[in-house]
């Protein structure tokens, strides 16, 4: 490499970086912070700083703590069993078009909205699947406003992660370790258990946790698909209504730290574990 | 033409000492060969003559100029790589304008250049083409042309027909030293390769573990190894272990002992009576003797052929004399006659071996 | 020998897993784009049409070229602020390498919602010249910068330093040397970046619906949203949504034709 390695010559070219980061992300981040600490009548004049809201919020809102909960979790599972074989496949099975599958998982990367209506659609009267689900008797209200609905959405949503992070993980995985199983007289399905599957196991959590991660925050899914009483309490919901929609700013502040607290845990257990991380 | 001269150039990383004070010296005009196994800091010797890399200490001259600290594009330099560094974005001929045009020269004097330096390397004609869209061989002319285009006061050339396959290479090598004497530029050359170090260098500087181990001509380093390691690492050859039986101080032959044989020695310098001595003979320098013929060696010992090597133009004999195994070499039509000679008892003579020093 | 009954069902399978789980991602985008344009007549019969696209509004324009304004802003930004990073990263020895790294990566682990309100709170109370459009510019630049800076890192990572010492050796400076050979190089690389850039940033939803309270900027996800809350599952509402659906997928599509998966695998694929 050439001599350009001077301690401090890197500065100019990452200052302004850390600058947009610093002003636009850590200070907002402060900012939440802070106001999570106020009540709703002091939040406009005198701030007083209280834990009021995070002792009220789970009294309150621990019912749509669960859904959320309930929800990623489920569709991370979800996800890492579509997933896995799916990043098993691509990496080991095919060649041929290989680049058009990988090209077509970018696709939910447009967005929780788009997967949302795309299944509301699906299932609503008059829709396509409504009619046969007609014919079997079945009303499709039940179906869609449901929670399978909103789970499914949200598989579709984080599925490009869950690929990604197993994938990684199978991508790390020495092929010499399998064929010594073969060579060892193990069958294709006992070297996958014995020996495939522990040695990706990193990449099924990391996946898993970073599908939980991402769902934390997902809106349109739940409040679309989820229907009436599932949808609206989800923690996104919440944090909408309470503060742009009833001005509690202080909760919606809080519900919004809780939520960033539990994701920086999932994605710090997921870098920890990851070897997908680039520097 | 210009002198290079290094002085105890040094480079470290963390506790390694990859270059340790190394001195070399190129004269005007010269073709220097730094020739050493993967890892002895060869490579690293000459990317601190480019200013790829600070030395941690020395200086590098270029005739009286101290470069020591000039950055690469301030040196003057042509530097060949290992891998192909044409630029992939840019055809042939924009690869080797690409100097003239850093040094701000008329588009019609870079045209002429190009041509020019084009026709050195026998590669006119491929002015359009794509560096993916050449041979390996091809780019390596390239890279030589882009080069010698921008007429560099030195060249420095770091293992440029390493990749390239052997017909070819062959071919190359000697076309590299034909460039070198028509442009009789000063010239650098790092190869691990002893044959293509020997086919072109005036002089060789032979590099191990950081530090230069012998400098001379190719003859001389051949014939005269000066440590086991070059006698090792260049050309294959008999080590043995001996100890001092007779010695004269006033020089001549001394007598020295291996495995209860006499092996007789010409000692250039005074040897310590109770040190043990390693002797290096090359196999090719043994010769397979007629019984009668003792008289006419220096040394004759008598053996059994353990095993026998076809190699091709020469047939490889393991021969035990009292445990000691010695490779021997045979060449020319006789040799097919010991491809069956397993088992047989010969006898070997052979001149002084040469004494290493450790 | 005949092939075992594995080897003659596994590639088959294989193909047949893989387009089914593709068939699910896509199911979304085909079910609204078949709700976009198939008309099913009152007799039964169906026909294709495109009539539900002019039935979108003038106003859902309008946003599209506000969000289309935001995205390539936001792009511009993004990779004049992260290649240097990048560039620093991979080429430069230095302390706390790493700590940087996670310092630029924090938002991205921060969901939409909570960013969202974060902003909002920070352009009331600190930043209030943003509250409008630039205040989208500034919120999508930080958010997804890092997407810059990945593909950039991964681009650098794979550039043979050769090509730079090749440029010093033969006489070009340090910037000579990045204009001429590196940035060059590492450009499709950096466009990879910039492509992930443009389709996030053009249907980025949640973050949006934050900032469109107190902004009064509305970006045209946002306006599917709330057509589809007042509007349903209507013809014109579906034709909205395939909109900027499409034009991101015709940008990946058209990266892809001229650069392939190379640049984006290690970034966000396998």
């Amino acid at each position: 490499m050439l001599p350009v390695g001077r301690r401090w010559a890197a500065l100019p070219l990452i200052t302004p970086a850390i600058a947009l980061q610093s002003l636009f992300f850590f200070l907002p981040l402060f900012m939440i912070l802070l106001v999570s600490f106020t009540s709703r009548d002091s939040f406009f004049f005198s701030p007083l700083y209280t834990f009021d809201n995070y002792v009220k919020m789970f009294r309150i809102y621990r019912i749509d703590f669960q859904n959320t909960f309930f929800l990623a979790g489920m569709a991370g599972l979800i996800d890492i069993i579509i997933g896995y074989p799916f990043a098993y496949i691509l990496l080991r099975k095919v060649t041929r078009f290989a680049d058009v599958f990988r090209a077509i998982l970018i696709i939910p990367l447009f967005g929780e909205l788009y997967i949302a209506y795309g299944l509301l659609y699906l299932i609503l009267p008059g829709g396509p699947v409504s009619r046969l689900l007609d014919a079997l008797g079945i009303s499709p209200l039940d179906v869609l406003y449901s929670a399978p609905m909103a789970i499914f959405g949200m598989s579709l949503y984080t599925l490009p992660f869950v690929v990604y992070n197993i994938g990684i993980s199978l991508q790390g995985i020495d092929r010499s370790y399998e064929e010594a199983a073969r060579c060892l007289g193990a069958s294709r399905l006992k070297t996958f258990l014995r020996v495939t599957l522990p040695l990706s196991l990193p990449g099924i959590i990391t996946g898993w946790l970073t599908s939980f991660g991402w769902n934390l925050g997902t809106f349109a899914i739940p409040v679309l698909l989820g229907g009436p009483i599932l949808g609206t309490r989800v923690l996104a919901n919440q944090i909408w209504t309470t503060s742009l929609v009833t001005s509690d700013f202080g909760m919606g502040a809080a519900i919004g730290v809780m939520v960033v607290a539990i994701t920086m845990v999932v994605f710090y257990i997921v870098v920890k574990l990851s070897r997908g991380v680039l520097v | 033409m210009t002198r290079v001269e290094a002085v105890e150039l040094v480079k470290r990383y963390g506790s390694f000492v990859a270059v340790d004070k190394v001195t070399l010296r190129a004269r005007e005009g010269e073709l220097v060969t730094i020739l050493g196994p993967s890892g002895c800091g060869k490579s690293t010797t000459l990317r601190m003559l480019a200013g790829l890399i600070p030395p941690d200490w020395g200086r590098i001259f270029f005739d009286e100029r101290d470069v020591t600290s000039l950055p690469p594009d301030k040196r003057n330099i042509g530097f060949v790589f290992q891998r192909v560094a044409l630029f992939p974005h840019m055809n042939v001929y924009k690869n080797v304008a690409f100097g003239l045009e850093m040094r701000k020269l008329p588009k019609r004097v870079i045209q002429e250049k190009v041509k020019e330096a084009l026709r050195l390397v026998h590669m006119e004609g491929y002015e359009d083409r794509m560096p993916s869209q050449l041979s390996g061989g091809q780019a390596q002319r390239v890279e030589i042309a882009r080069v010698l285009a921008t007429d560099p006061e030195v060249l420095l050339f770091d293992e440029p027909l390493s990749n390239i396959d052997a017909k070819l290479k062959d071919e190359l090598k000697y076309e590299i030293r034909r460039i070198q004497r028509e442009t009789r530029k000063t010239m650098i050359y790092v190869t691990h390769d002893q044959a293509e170090a020997f086919a072109i260098s005036d002089r060789v500087y032979v590099m191990n573990n950081g530090r230069i181990e012998q400098e001379g001509s190719p003859l001389e380093i051949y014939t005269n190894p000066r440590t086991p390691f070059i006698a090792a690492f260049i050309g294959t050859t008999n080590f043995i272990e001996t100890s001092i039986k007779e010695y004269d101080e006033k020089g001549g032959i001394a007598t020295l002992e291996a495995a209860g044989l006499e092996i007789r020695v010409r000692h250039p310098s005074i040897l310590d009576k109770r040190k043990r001595y390693f002797i290096s003979i090359r196999p090719e320098d043994i010769k397979v003797i007629n019984p009668n013929d003792q008289k006419s060696y220096l040394n004759a010992l008598k053996g059994t052929v353990e095993d026998t090597i076809f190699i091709g133009t020469t047939v490889r004999l393991n021969i035990n004399i009292n445990g000691l195994v010695l490779k021997v070499d045979t060449y020319g039509a006789e040799r097919f006659s010991f491809l069956d000679s397993k088992g047989k008892e010969i006898v070997i003579g052979f001149d002084s071996p040469t004494i290493l020093n450790m | 020998m005949g092939r075992s009954i594995y080897e003659r069902l596994s590639p088959i399978l294989s193909y047949l897993y893989l387009i089914l789980v593709c068939t699910a991602i896509l199911l979304p985008l085909s079910i609204t784009l078949y709700r976009a344009i198939v008309v099913s007549k009152p007799d039964g019969s169906i026909t294709i049409s495109l009539q539900s696209y002019t039935m979108i509004s003038e106003a859902f324009w309008d946003k599209v070229l506000v969000n289309i304004s935001i995205s390539l802003l936001t792009v511009l930004i993004d990779v004049a602020v992260a290649v240097p990073v990048a560039y620093a990263l991979v080429k430069y020895e230095f302390k706390a390498k790493r700590l940087i790294f996670t310092y630029l990566n924090g938002v991205w682990y921060v969901p939409g919602i909570s960013y969202g309100l974060a902003l909002v709170l920070s352009y009331y109370f600190v930043y209030k010249f943003l509250l409008g459009f630039w205040g989208f510019v500034v919120a999508y630049s930080t958010g997804f910068m890092l997407l810059a800076l990945l593909t950039a890192i991964v681009a650098f990572r794979n550039l043979d330093p050769v090509y730079e010492e090749a440029a010093r050796c033969l006489g070009a400076g340090r910037l000579k040397t990045f204009f001429k050979v590196t940035l060059p190089l590492v450009g499709p690389g950096i466009t990879a970046g910039v492509v992930l850039i443009l389709v996030l940033s053009l249907n980025e939803f949640i973050t949006a619906l934050l900032l469109s309270g107190p902004t009064r900027v509305k970006t045209a996800p946002l306006q599917v949203f709330s057509d589809i809350r007042h509007a349903g599952i209507q013809p014109f509402v579906a034709a909205e949504a395939t909109v900027l659906q499409l034009v991101s997928l015709a940008i990946v599509i058209l990266y892809l034709k001229f650069f392939g998966t190379k640049y984006l695998r290690g970034a966000i694929m396998i």
